[in-house]
């Protein structure tokens, strides 16, 4: 995301750091700033926020709260109070919601008389900053609204929708069938009936696609008076299906797939309609009323940690001391408890709380439980997270004698009736739990148990021994409580802090992870070499040996048995069957090659994975230039069979010989013996040139008794580079008159790292090479 | 120039060579090599890492679905699967790394390929941390790459671990100086990292309050083209003689 440094600072009283220390601070504590670049008078980051932070920090308020806890800056208070919205309640606006689940929110704000115009400057250069496009005063202060905070928002010209009875209505619902949407981007978006749409609730017309895009019908333009403005909170699962299904992705539908906070849109409206009356008010611009559905108010999450939990997992010293600091350096509501005091104290005040089936720790609690809503409910106070299940409880707890119970403690009962669970089904799935669970209640004390108890319709506390719900115990379980915790109110945008690891990441990264330092691991045995890797290393060994060199190939090809939905070309588009087709054609090339490589025979093998109808495995292939007299397949199988004492069965496919490697090793022996690797300490890449190489072969007679090497020697001081290799092919001794001559005949490889060399350019350094060998004593060129 | 050549004996390739170093380097610290298919399930390529079908973490991983796309498969986009099917059939403590061909659907250059090699590494047991994790990964790249490395934490984010982490070394050219292939920071970014997510472990069947893991996932490629000086990671799949044969 891109951001502004003045904005940024728009947050604090005091000077913010220089940009180059904010962009270090949060790299090394939160996220990646990818660039920070200098514009105007503003320095702009681009910072990769990424899934775990999207929630909260595709904003700016966002990413000044971490600047804020780093460099220990306090955020402007006014900043933080606009949550407080005294507007009356619309007497001309409607809202309708199909389906709370998938609408969670739905703000909505009228004023009156607004004057539609171009943006004041500051406006347009900040959006501009952080590359957005100014629109008009309107749709820009939404923008930045949106960008300030994380609340998409929506502007509809009110006069543009259907009036009736003096009033307007705004429906949410499931699209229908042929239904589609001109949107604001002059696109047609045809809708199916998955996707969920603002309608104008009078004459049901399309106003919008939720979270995504605002439609043509409604825009604000320059005869705009009067505006409604939307801040809604949309299902992310929703708005990313939709999103993906119209390939249309946009900074709203961005934030709202990663998950926002519903608490966020009263605040985002009433900024961004103190904005408007600032910059498109006029004498008689008036607040006409506000209009907020919102049925289900998450309540805050908590999450427990101890001391002891993150220096274990962080591998650091940690004191209480440091953890209160940074807990209030973050501006966390916290308290430390010691668990079971608080559960038992919070107990006996649910008593009395009503029972409902399948009641939310979030949403219902403390109003309403089920039986394990209420336990689960009641750990999770206490920064102790256990399953929401009873059926989970039971296989999570350490088990415990009905006859020893302490205070805390989980008692289980089946009771014979609706469904009981016989394994466990989110904690750790299929764990089976045999006599089957099917209600919970927490033990008090002195024989009294707390429980959501659905016959007296309520939380109620009774006698263990006398309770109906408790006539056929199955059990009794012990959460560990043995220490002391930070129970830590998570704010709502921070949807990324759901349990105890996630608060333990929040608070090491502020600490710091470079003070993270190594621990050794106790090496108690080292692992031998497994079967497969053992005879792997053998095999490549031994064609290594053999003078193969062993080639990786693409695992893409035009044709074969199983195909891909989204290949990356049309030549690319099956997985390969085998390894024939990528070996043979790099032996084709490496053969003309083969001189510059300085090669008699071009031998490559290569081991990967295959994909034939009848399933993947790893197969080995080998192929070798065919020369008479050296090498073939028949002596490198014998050798091989001889090797690893079975016969292996290639498949021969042209010019490459093929096996299923996976087969042939699970029927080898097993071993207990180790291979051991090549020092690498010397191997470095040299660039090979990418141009034409040019031979030529020379054959010179000597007197017998000198060696050849002089040749080589003049060919390198007249060609210098350019000579790349060069080999001896032929050497014979013959009489002449005056004694016996030896005749050495080489084949050189010229080649050149900056061009094509020319024929000509090789026959000039040719000819001065004969005329220094032919100058001296007794030799000659043939 | 070359001298004549001595073609007796063959040449590994330059990404074997660095899986069977980084096997040898592991064995040493108690872990054993597994592998794993290359066409995976959405379950263990995706679900049961903890990235949920629909949630935007799943675009971290630019995906080759196989035909049809209603059956689920894919080719893997990393070696993290490994870990649960190898949690099936063993009990803590573990203590494994996984190389093998991972493949992303995104456009090539000299940087990015459609197929790559990563190296997984785990380790469950009752007592581990991130401090033991930056002392495994400071070992083997020391070991590795031939020189003193040490490395830096930084925040970061995967679905399968946290607290996640990315990890820098110090460059091992310049020694933390500044140089071309530090691109002048003295760090070189060189992996993904954390603490194994509770959520996984649950898919592992393994109880989270017992025990609790570290994870890495470092790409062989990098690493191959770090250790050995070669620019262009393409350069690897072309079966081209005139490379490997230099190794």
């Amino acid at each position: 995301m891109k951001v502004s440094y003045l904005w940024l600072q728009d947050y604090f009283d005091e000077k913010l750091p220089s940009p180059e220390k904010i962009g270090e601070a949060l790299t090394m504590h939160v996220f990646e700033v990818e660039s920070i670049e200098e514009k105007g008078n503003d320095t702009i980051f681009d910072i990769k926020v990424l899934p775990d932070r999207s929630h909260d920090c595709l904003s700016h308020r966002g990413i000044a709260q971490e600047i804020g806890v780093l460099a220990n800056l306090k955020i402007k208070e006014e900043n933080t109070k606009e949550k407080i919205l005294n507007i009356p309640e619309s007497n001309v606006l409607k809202i309708e919601v199909e389906d709370d689940k998938l609408c969670r929110r739905f703000s909505a704000l009228v004023i009156n008389n607004v004057e539609v115009k171009e943006s004041p400057d500051w406006l347009r250069e900040r959006l501009e900053s952080i590359g957005q496009r100014s629109i008009n005063n309107i749709v820009d202060a939404t923008n930045y609204v949106m960008f300030s905070l994380g609340q998409p928002l929506h502007a509809y010209d009110r006069d543009l929708l259907k009036n009736a009875d003096g009033g307007w209505k705004i429906t949410v619902r499931k699209a229908k069938e042929g239904e589609s949407l001109l949107a604001l981007d002059d696109k047609h978006y045809p809708l199916s009936g998955d996707e969920l749409v603002i309608v104008d609730g009078v004459n049901d017309s399309v106003l919008g696609i939720a979270g995504l895009k605002g439609g043509k019908i409604s825009e604000i333009g320059n005869k705009t008076k009067n505006i409604i403005l939307e801040a809604a909170n949309f299902e992310p699962v929703a708005v990313r299906k939709t999103s993906k299904k119209l390939g249309l992705r946009t900074d709203a539908s961005v934030r709202f797939e990663n998950e926002i906070t519903p608490e966020l849109t009263t605040e985002a409206l009433k900024k961004v309609s103190d904005m408007i009356l600032e910059i498109a008010g006029g004498s008689n611009t008036q607040v006409e009323g506000l209009i907020d559905f919102y049925p289900r108010k998450p309540a805050p999450y908590k999450v427990g940690v101890s001391v002891s939990e993150i220096m274990s997992t962080l591998g650091i010293v940690l004191s209480q001391d440091d953890v209160v600091d940074i807990l209030s350096r973050r501006g966390f509501e916290w308290e430390y408890v010691e668990p079971i005091e608080k559960i038992l104290s919070l107990a006996s005040t649910t008593v009395g709380a009503i029972y409902k089936k399948g009641s939310s720790i979030v949403y219902d609690a403390p109003a309403s439980f089920d039986c394990s809503s209420y336990t689960s409910y009641l750990y999770s106070q206490a920064g102790i997270a256990i399953p929401r299940m009873s059926v989970d409880q039971y296989v999570f707890g350490g088990d415990v004698s009905i006859h020893s119970l302490i205070p805390g403690d989980l008692v289980f009962s089946n009771s014979n009736s609706g469904k009981i669970h016989f394994e466990s089904i989110e904690w750790l799935p299929g764990t089976e739990v045999s006599v089957g669970v099917d209600h919970v209640g927490l033990y008090v004390g002195g024989g009294l148990v707390i429980h959501a108890n659905r016959g007296s319709g309520t939380v109620s506390e009774e006698e263990l021994t006398k309770s109906q719900s408790f006539r056929n115990i199955v059990g009794a379980k012990r959460i560990p409580t043995t220490e002391k915790r930070f129970v830590v109110t998570i704010p709502a945008e921070r949807i990324d802090l759901r349990i105890k690891e996630d608060l333990i990441e929040d608070i090491g990264r502020i600490y710091g992870y470079q003070n993270i330092v190594p621990k050794p691991v106790v090496v108690s045995d080292v692992s031998p070499q497994s079967k497969v890797q053992y005879y792997e290393r053998v095999m490549i060994d031994f064609f290594i040996k053999k003078g193969f060199s062993q080639v990786f190939n693409y695992a893409f090809w035009s044709e074969g048995d199983i195909e891909l939905e989204n290949p990356l070309a049309q030549d690319k588009k099956f997985l390969r069957k085998d390894l024939s087709f990528g070996l043979s054609n790099a032996l084709t090339f490496n053969v003309r090659n083969k001189d510059p490589l300085g090669l008699s025979q071009v031998k490559l093998l290569e081991i990967g994975s295959v994909f034939p109808s009848s399933g993947e495995h790893t197969s080995l292939a080998f192929t070798l230039e065919s020369i008479k007299g050296f090498e073939s397949f028949d002596d490198i199988k014998k050798k091989l069979d001889g090797l690893l004492g079975v016969d292996i069965v290639f498949e021969k496919k042209g010019e490459v010989f093929e096996t299923n490697l996976s087969s042939i090793i699970s029927k080898l022996p097993e071993v207990n013996k180790n291979t051991i690797s090549e020092d690498l300490s010397d191997k470095r890449f040299k660039t090979y040139s990418q141009y034409p190489f040019i031979l030529r072969d020379i054959a010179v007679f000597v007197p017998e008794g000198e060696d050849g090497k002089g040749i080589v020697d003049v060919v390198s001081d007249e060609a210098g580079e350019l000579l790349v290799n060069h080999h001896l092919f032929d050497v014979f001794t013959k009489d002449f008159p005056g004694g016996k001559k030896t005749s050495y005949a080489y084949r050189l490889v010229f080649q050149s790292y900056e061009k094509t060399l020319t024929d000509d350019e090789i026959n000039k350094i040719m000819d001065r090479v004969t005329g220094k060998l032919n100058s001296k004593d007794g030799w000659e060129v043939r | 120039m070359s001298s004549v050549s001595n073609d007796l004996k063959g040449h590994l390739h330059p990404i074997s060579h660095i899986i069977q170093k980084t096997e040898d380097i592991f064995r040493d610290l108690g872990f054993s090599m597994v592998e794993g298919p290359e066409i995976e399930t959405e379950y263990y390529n995706f679900d049961a890492l903890n990235i949920p079908a629909h949630h935007p973490a799943r675009d971290m991983w630019d995906t080759f679905w196989l035909k049809p796309k209603e059956a689920g498969r894919l080719l893997r986009t990393h070696t993290s699967p490994v870990q649960v099917r190898y949690a099936e059939t063993h009990k803590p403590p573990i203590r494994i790394i996984v190389p093998g061909k991972v493949f992303r659907h995104e456009a090539t250059d000299a940087t990015h390929e459609a197929q790559f090699y990563q190296l997984e590494g785990l380790m469950i047991d009752k007592d581990v941390s991130l401090a033991n994790l930056k002392y495994v990964i400071e070992v083997y790249l020391e070991k590795l790459l031939g020189s003193k490395v040490s490395t830096r934490f930084r925040p970061s984010f995967f679905p399968f671990v946290e607290p996640g982490v990315e990890v820098d070394m110090s460059c091992f050219k310049c020694a933390g100086k500044g140089c071309s292939t530090c691109k002048k920071t003295g760090w070189i970014e060189i992996m993904g990292a954390g603490m194994v997510h509770p959520k996984v472990l649950q898919s592992m069947k393994i109880d989270p309050r017992e025990y609790r893991g570290f994870a890495f996932g470092v790409g062989i490629d990098r690493l191959v083209m770090l250790k050995f000086g070669i620019p262009d990671v393409r350069s690897l799949y072309e079966g081209d003689l005139r490379l490997i044969n230099q190794f």
